[in-house]
């Protein structure tokens, strides 16, 4: 014991392994109301081992069909995402110093899952599915294609395939250098992209791969929409009837598939001893990747243009004008715009301490947590969430002004998109030329004044972006705002949610078309800004 | 073997308002011979090798390889129809190939059969002394064994036209007499018209038989090597 004691006392006298003991706590504390979820009511047995009705599937091969069903949505969604991403990220890396070009590749994440279904449904479902959802519950009607895992798949594809062009385009960047002129001597384009260019990229292309895999898979909104009972539709069913344990018990065997995906993928993209060679030189790009092109003119269309103008002409079918439908949805939209704003600045705030207190050190601890809760299904940190207040409630009143309000709605948030400021602050350090942070140190500056005036101002980019992607994501994000948003603050999200189980009237149209607009204005707002705070820093 | 024709080139870098790297460059190379080319930092000399090998576009002015267009207003034959090797400033190895990969990759867009193939591999390899070293990735050679990968790999495919761009950078004085040695060898006897981009007379009087000197994107003058 002794001995243990005095090794851990030596441990924690080496500053690497205090940073990382420290970055471990954080993480576990952002954990935490995951693991306190699966002391609610309901057990690992009701979930399970428990036995069914005469006829009727078990509770567990309900759970594992859904288990399956998640993971065929997620895998088609992989795929379209990297059929468009990857061309996309290609065509983005001929341009890398164009803001405007990333902000509309961003479209399709910025318009809300909700409202991308709503156009969708105006196109191709049947039009008595449009008019009238009701007699779907009903059994009645056939509900059309977009009605199944495929469908889902297909939007959740076509909305996520900008993770992909993002993860790969700086790779894509720094393979575009003498290497990839030197392939272009003896071979075609199109030998050299998939010889040299997408080897020396793999490691970005499995991050945007497992990415996309764990939202897609993880989704609740569209799935729920399109009447596909995934795991986290049966999570959320859970938490409805009030069973916290057993929607935590639920969602484990997603949270298993998700490690077990993350773990594979993080062993494949392993950075080899050649990734630090320097690619260096000029591009060897004679011709523009007109194909890239196309093919990211294909996912705007799918991820954006025709959502959004299925949206706009069910808005203007009705004969009520959009005013009306418009009015009714505003406060809500207030709710999502104020919420959404506090948690994208705290989100930079949180980003800035990440980068001011470990300026030089990764924080890995940090990064996997953040990607856990990003990738979970929602109603499971929502679980969690309402089982953490529950428990401080019955504590007694004293802690509980903490949890009025909408600052449940906002943790959850928060630690919903943890994984952004993390990850972009990660980046941004990466970015950086050590030798920077070493003539801080040599100069005598300690590690807060290193961090708060060398990092911080040269990564701040990155937590702008950040702020930017919270933002516009928030605005769209369904599953905690359900469950935490006290009453008489609704988001916009679930007030749509909402409405969309009563039909798809003219309404929900302009409800949808209000969602959409007022994400890509806070898109173009995040690029304006980021534009205008360049400018200042060129002035200066 | 293959003569090179420069006509009237000129090139922007950075866009329209970017600057004028060449201005109306003027260059004959005639079939097996090698030209030295040199110049200030940012004269043009890595810009005129990359329009010849068809990296870049000339803005004005055509480009030809043995009487044939190959850059123009209207042409642009793709650099890997133009037969070229090329030795980069940076080397632009691949980083994830190993050495014999480097060379596979080269010669399988040769139109050499599957055996000519594996003889011209072994060739290289024992003539720039990476025998031995096939399994081996970049990031696992020495700086001179790299350069060698560099020299073999521009040289692994039929190619015509060499092009190098300070292949000799960073070598040791006897590193490079070998390695200049070696080069100068394998191009007399395939008699490759080349052009080679060196800061160093000495390099250049060594396997050049003229020097054009380029100063602001002209050419200031050319004057034939005393052997």
């Amino acid at each position: 014991m002794l001995q243990v004691c005095l090794w851990v006392g030596r441990l924690m006298r080496s500053p690497a392994w205090r940073d990382r003991l420290a970055q471990v706590l954080l993480a576990g504390l952002c954990l935490a109301p995951l693991l306190y979820a699966f002391h609610g009511e309901g057990s690992f047995h009701s979930v399970f081992s428990g036995a069914s009705a005469a006829g009727a599937v078990s509770p567990r091969e309900a759970v594992f069909f859904a288990l399956g069903r998640s993971a065929a949505a997620g895998a088609g969604a992989m795929a379209l995402a990297l059929l468009l991403g990857v061309p996309a990220g290609w065509a983005l890396s001929a341009r890398p110093r164009a803001p405007w070009f990333l902000a509309l590749c961003a479209l399709p994440l910025a318009f809300p899952p909700s409202a991308a279904v709503s156009g969708w449904l105006r196109f191709f479902a049947p039009g008595e599915v449009v008019s009238a959802f009701n007699p779907l519950l009903q059994g009645l009607p056939a509900p059309g294609p977009l009605f199944s895992i495929p469908g889902v798949a297909l939007l959740l594809g076509l909305g996520l395939w900008p993770i992909v062009a993002f993860e790969v385009w700086p790779a894509f960047a720094r393979a575009r250098g003498e290497a990839h002129a030197a392939a272009l001597l003896s071979a075609t384009p199109v030998r050299a992209f998939f010889r040299i260019v997408l080897p020396m990229s793999r490691g970005e292309l499995a991050a945007g791969a497992l990415l996309v895999f764990v939202l897609a898979a993880s989704d609740f909104t569209v799935s729920s929409l399109l009447l596909v009972r995934t795991l986290p539709v049966e999570v959320d069913d859970q938490l409805a009837v009030q069973r916290l344990g057993s929607a935590a018990w639920t969602a484990l065997p997603l949270v298993v598939l998700i490690v077990a995906v993350t773990v594979a993928l993080t062993w494949g993209r392993r950075r080899p001893a050649w990734s630090q060679e320097h690619l260096a030189g000029r591009a060897g790009a004679a011709a523009r990747p007109w194909f890239g092109y196309g093919l990211l003119a294909a996912g705007l269309a799918g991820g954006f243009v025709l959502p959004l103008a299925g949206c706009l002409a069910g808005a203007l079918s009705g004969g009520k004008g959009l005013g009306v439908a418009v009015q009714s949805g505003l406060p809500a939209l207030l709710v999502s715009l104020r919420l959404a704003a506090a948690v994208a600045l705290l989100a930079m705030v949180l980003g800035a301490a990440r980068v001011a207190c470990w300026p030089r050190e990764t924080a890995r601890p940090l990064v996997w947590a953040g990607l856990l809760l990003l990738a979970i299904p929602g109603s499971f940190l929502a679980g969690g969430l309402l089982a953490v207040e529950g428990g401080v409630r019955s504590w007694g009143a004293s802690g509980a002004w903490a949890l009025s309000g909408s600052l449940v709605l906002a943790a959850g948030w928060l630690l919903r998109f943890l994984y952004l400021p993390v990850r972009l602050a990660e980046e941004g350090l990466r970015s950086l030329d050590p030798a920077l942070l070493e003539a801080a140190e040599l100069a005598g500056h300690g590690r807060l004044a290193r961090g708060l005036g060398v990092a911080l101002p040269l990564a701040w980019r990155h937590l702008l972006a950040a702020g930017g992607l919270v933002f516009v994501l928030a605005l769209g994000e369904l599953p905690l705002a359900d469950k935490l948003s006290p009453p008489g603050a609704v988001p916009l999200s679930v007030w749509l949610f909402n409405q969309q189980h009563y039909g798809y009237t003219e309404a929900v149209f302009a409800l949808s078309l209000l969602a959409g607009v007022a994400a890509v204005l806070g898109l173009a707002l995040a690029v304006a800004l980021a534009w205008w705070v360049r400018g200042k820093a060129g002035e200066a | 073997m293959s003569r090179i024709e420069v006509r009237e080139v000129s090139k922007t870098l950075g866009g329209r308002a970017g600057t004028a790297v060449l201005r109306g460059v003027v260059l004959y190379v005639a079939e097996g011979r090698c030209v030295g080319l040199r110049g200030a930092t940012g004269s043009g000399k890595t810009t005129l090798l990359r329009l010849i090998a068809g990296l870049d576009r000339p803005e004005r002015g055509e480009i030809l390889l043995d009487g044939r267009i190959v850059s123009g207003p209207q042409v642009h034959v793709p650099p890997h129809r133009r037969r070229i090797g090329f030795v980069f400033q940076s080397l632009g190895l691949w980083p994830h190939l190993n050495i014999a990969e480097h060379l596979d990759y080269v010669l399988a867009a040769s139109p050499l059969k599957p055996d000519e193939r594996a003889r011209r591999k072994k060739e290289l390899c024992d003539a720039f002394h990476l025998h031995g070293l096939e399994g081996r990735f970049p990031a696992e050679l020495s700086g001179g064994e790299k350069h060698l990968l560099a020299l073999a790999r521009a040289l692994a495919g039929d190619v015509r036209i060499l092009l190098l761009d300070e292949p000799f950078a960073g070598l040791d004085g006897q590193l490079k007499e070998w390695v200049t040695g070696a080069l100068a060898s394998w191009r007399r006897s395939r008699r490759l018209t080349t052009v080679l981009v060196s800061h160093d007379p000495q390099d250049l009087a060594r396997l050049c038989q003229s020097v054009v000197h380029l100063r602001e994107g002209r050419i200031a003058e050319t004057a034939e090597v005393e052997k």
